[in-house]
């Protein structure tokens, strides 16, 4: 019994190890967008669609990188605290339960600048090594 | 057609309350959004009277969900889930079109879980954070799983939030519908009814008119509460009785007599989630008044509250569950760890234990699901 008691013990603790990730992304939004910085957990609630407002009363579209990008697994682990795996699982458990779906997803940084400049209410996020021409870049603490 | 008369109120409400979308996005897209699982279930029980084992494997689940949005206010939503010996129209689960009127109304018509318990949605498995619904969902004894007919719904608010959805349509009788590798789920009354001497109940799968309604207020993440109606119109419900020789009067032959009864039925409850960072409780109170006219009948209550934490894959949790069926009295404790190393698996396991003063029985459920 004890044996599978420290068993238990060190599955549960190798599980609840969280990989460190240094920020290597930027989060970008139209440039009409009067928004300068967000926090990470307004950043996260966005993404989640907890938050669906900018100030001003517009709507929010969050845009996401695909499952597999190695930004998203950066942006994922930085703001949410938490892997992408999780973060699609959450969607999965909204889709089922009718609470809500995923937000849009683009497979490069060109195609989330391309979105972002396209919808007033966008919000994306890039790598971080990547020019953020026509967005505006927001501050994230 | 007077049954008829609630759906079409309500469909005529809707168009007569118009249209006032919201286009978040300058060029709207399309989205399709397809996500699955399969569960793998093996199941445990240390004495089981009248079943064949007492352990055995089955795919106990396997589901699909098609989202599709072709407009930024509209979302068409099917779900069919297979489950060993169900019907097709048992397995539809879900098929819908949900319409955003305006910011806080939406109005969703066809099949579509009925939300007046907040656990009744997190019906499929890899939804659920334990491997067997509370007996409140499995049994359907308070509320049918979904309902065929028009929802309004919506809410107002950020930070605090106030929720509503007020429903009617058409359900079909589901109750007592065996689930699991043994079937045992949701047989639960009729095997303790058997071990305590009394009739098995059968219902006929009739199809009932209803109306319900849910309102809820939640602060953030942290705290959530509704209370909720279900009134359907009476249920004719045959159930059979058998006589012993002499048992009706003197010289009486033994046999099997059906009665047909009508059952008035009222259901009305009240739910709490707490969550703070991982940890959750959630817990449902739900009580149903039934009477005939000849008679009153025992209440129906149920109870169940739920406790887990998870710490990054893995997550705890325990149940505790009261359910009072009439003149049945009964209570389930159920332990088990959650673990989900990626998107795509997850496995289950979990000790139940039943409390009756006809017998105490202890399971074992592990559950594997693949998720896509």
């Amino acid at each position: 019994m004890k044996n599978l008691l420290s068993l238990v013990f060190f599955f549960v603790l190798a599980a609840s190890i969280n990989e460190a990730y240094a920020q290597s992304f930027q989060v970008i939004v139209n440039e009409a967008n009067a928004t300068e910085s967000l926090s990470k957990q307004e950043v996260s609630d966005i993404f989640l669609k907890e938050k669906t407002k900018w100030a001003d009363g517009t709507d929010i579209t969050p845009i996401d990188l695909k499952a597999q990008s190695a930004t998203r697994v950066a942006f994922s682990v930085e703001v949410h605290g938490r892997s992408v795996g999780a973060i699609r699982s959450h969607w999965q458990q909204a889709a089922f339960s009718g609470a809500g779906t995923a937000p849009l997803e683009r497979s490069s940084d060109a195609d989330v600048i391309e979105f972002v400049k396209a919808n007033p209410g966008a919000v994306g996020y890039i790598s971080d090594g990547t020019a953020a021409d026509g967005v505006k870049v927001l501050n994230v603490q | 057609m007077a049954n008829y008369k609630f759906t079409i109120i309500a469909f005529l409400c809707a168009f007569v309350i118009g249209t006032s979308s919201a286009f978040a996005q300058t060029v709207w897209e399309p989205q399709t959004n397809i996500t699955g699982y399969a569960s793998t279930e093996f199941n445990y029980f240390d004495d089981l009277e009248g079943y064949n084992y007492n352990y055995g494997v089955a795919v106990s689940e396997a589901g699909i969900l098609i989202n599709y949005k072709p407009l930024s206010n509209l979302t068409l939503k099917s779900v069919f889930v297979y489950r060993p010996g169900y019907s097709f129209d048992k397995m539809l689960n879900e098929v819908s079109g949900e319409y955003v009127l305006n910011p806080y109304l939406n109005v969703k018509v066809g099949r579509f879980l009925q939300a007046l318990s907040p656990m009744n949605t997190y019906y499929y498995a890899p939804v659920n954070t334990s491997a067997t619904l509370p007996i409140l969902v499995s049994n359907n004894e308070f509320f049918p799983l979904n309902i065929d007919g028009i929802s309004f719904n919506g809410s107002h608010g950020q930070d605090f939030k106030f929720k509503y959805d007020l429903f009617g349509g058409t359900y079909t009788n589901a109750l007592f519908k065996q689930t699991g590798a043994l079937g045992f789920f949701g047989n639960e009354v009729n095997y303790f009814n058997a071990l305590n001497g009394a009739e098995p109940i059968e219902f006929p799968d009739f199809r009932n008119m209803a109306y319900a309604g849910t309102v809820g207020f939640s602060f953030k993440n942290y705290v959530d509460v509704g209370v909720g109606f279900f009134n359907p119109n009476n249920e004719i419900v045959d159930f059979e009785m058998t006589f012993a020789a002499d048992e009706l009067y003197p010289g009486s032959p033994a046999g099997t007599q059906v009665f047909t009864i009508e059952v008035e039925k009222v259901t009305y409850g009240a739910n709490l989630k707490l969550q703070y960072n991982n940890t959750k409780l959630t817990g449902e109170i739900w009580k149903a008044e039934l009477s005939t006219p000849q008679a009153d009948m025992p209440d129906y209550t149920t109870f169940y509250t739920e406790l887990s934490h998870r710490i990054n894959r893995v997550t705890p949790y325990f149940r505790y569950e009261n359910q009072d069926a009439g003149a049945l009295e009964y209570e389930r404790l159920t332990a088990g760890l959650n673990y989900k190393p990626t998107f795509e698996t997850t496995f289950k396991i979990e000790y139940l234990n039943y409390l009756n003063e006809a017998d105490d029985i202890h399971g074992l459920v592990a559950a594997f699901i693949f998720s896509f």
